[in-house]
């Protein structure tokens, strides 16, 4: 029985949340505002909507792992956040543990699942 | 740009107002950034519509807001499920005199034909009202004693304090628990020897001012109850000696418990008072008297009928699911399925 379209979406929710933090992390190693950090990670493909991007920059600054400026570009005033220097440490041990998961799941898919790991190397 | 405004200020509204500049700052300024690049791709500015279309997009304020705020709950996610069965266990209790309460005067009331209907309605009416403030003020009192022990689980170490050992032994229901057969079999035969020595005449009561006189029918009762009786107390010696449920056992258990229940209900239709006199009793207060017993009897009927099919259906369900466990044991012999979690603790 497939699952229902609710269900796939929900794994999906879930599967990207930690995803999309990393991604955030690592495009912050270059200076941005939230709106244009919305579109880099658009362009990439991560698809992230306002309300779930701006509450995550302001617990990620909360945590220390980014550093928030406002200043005047273009007559408006916009908030610019890049990493800090404990978010750049973090973001390191992140990729590593993104390696040892993917590392894990690829060694399971070899072992178990010959059609999944046909469809995820043909989405790569 | 009117709507954009109002967007923010309906956002703001829900924000705390310690950081609600600051966040209302940053999401005009995203807003802002997201009309020019789209009046830019346009060439001309945005209409109200659109500007419209565009909002509904980013959600209703309040949801925008609250993606901001920490994750609030009354009762969290570890205590839900205790909170959940102590509600229900409180709330039957709490609700339930309510309930036998109003069943019975519907039952026995008058019902609007030759008592007083006015009356009935109102009794009715505040059995109704006495549930409704019984159910809420016990489901109050239980989500209050559970905010306060949500707030310092944390702290008493409520949730830390447990020991595997402590838990209790796997459920077997097909086994007959010896010390509950012991008190059946000793209260049996007190009630065997109290029932023959009282109950087995008509003259139930026969003092110098009182007399109490049983129709002849009640002997068939008296016969009936004693077989039944002795029955039980032999069927429980051999649930002593042997302590598991059977198909066999089930089924005689039924059937005995049937036979009690019948003979109860008929008791209760039976009119077995003949009479009732006595120095101080003038004799149409005694026939008033026994009438009335009779009558109350009679209507008594219907709670012996509902506490008998209780009685059936819980024999009824152990028969049912002792034939399931029969069922599955054959399956997951041929290998389809494993046998239940009961079957494989009953075997140890």
């Amino acid at each position: 029985m497939a699952p229902s379209p609710d269900t796939l979406d929900n794994l999906r929710l879930e599967l990207r949340r930690g995803c999309l933090v990393v991604a955030v992390l690592a495009a912050l190693r270059t200076e941005q505002y939230g709106y244009t950090l919305r579109k880099t990670l658009n362009e990439h493909g991560l698809t992230i909507d306002e309300s779930t991007l701006y509450p995550l920059l302001r617990r990620l600054e909360s945590q220390g792992l980014l550093t928030s400026q406002w200043r005047e570009e273009d007559k408006r005033n916009k908030r610019f956040y890049r990493l800090s220097p404990d978010g750049e440490a973090t973001l390191e041990q992140l990729l590593g543990e993104w390696d040892g998961i993917d590392r894990s799941i690829r060694a399971v898919l070899k072992e178990h699942g010959h059609g999944s790991r046909r469809t995820l190397s043909a989405s790569r | 740009m009117d709507l954009v405004e109002r967007y923010l200020q309906a956002v703001s509204h829900w924000l705390p107002t310690r950081q609600a500049h600051d966040i209302i700052a940053e999401l005009s300024e995203d807003i802002h950034s997201q009309v020019e690049e789209r009046e830019a791709s346009l060439g001309r500015p945005m209409t109200d519509a659109e500007v419209e279309a565009m909002l509904l997009e980013r959600g209703r304020p309040m949801l925008v807001a609250s993606r901001y705020l920490p994750q609030e709950y009354l009762i969290g996610p570890e205590l839900y499920p205790v909170y959940r069965f102590v509600l229900k266990i409180v709330l039957l209790c709490s609700g339930a005199p309510a309930v036998l309460a109003l069943v019975s005067l519907i039952v026995f009331g008058p019902g609007g034909q030759d008592g007083a209907p006015r009356a009935w309605l109102s009794h009715i009416g505040q059995l109704w009202g006495t549930f409704v403030s019984a159910v809420f003020m016990a489901a109050a009192i239980v989500t209050l004693v559970f905010v306060v022990l949500d707030r310092v689980k944390d702290r008493a170490g409520i949730l830390d304090a447990w020991r595997p050992g402590a838990l209790p032994p796997v459920r077997d229901p097909n086994r007959i628990s010896r010390v509950g057969t012991s008190f059946e079999i000793a209260f049996g035969v007190m009630f065997l020897v109290w029932w023959s020595t009282y109950m087995g005449s008509l003259r139930l009561v026969d003092v110098r001012e009182l007399s109490v006189t049983l129709a002849p029918q009640w002997l068939w009762f008296y016969w009936g109850f004693v077989a039944i009786t002795v029955a039980n107390i032999v069927f429980s010696c051999y649930n002593l000696v042997r302590p598991r449920w059977t198909m066999t056992r089930a089924a005689l258990r039924l059937v005995s418990d049937a036979g009690g229940s019948a003979l109860f209900c008929w008791l209760m239709v039976l009119h077995p008072v003949a009479s009732i006199a006595g120095v101080h009793i003038p004799p149409d207060k005694g026939i008033a008297l026994v009438a009335s017993i009779n009558e109350w009897m009679a209507r008594l009927m219907p709670y012996a009928v509902l506490v008998g099919v209780a009685i059936a259906l819980g024999n009824g369900y152990r028969m049912f699911r002792l034939n399931s466990e029969r069922m599955r044991r054959l399956v997951g012999s041929s290998g389809q399925t494993p046998p239940a979690l009961h079957a494989a603790g009953s075997r140890k």
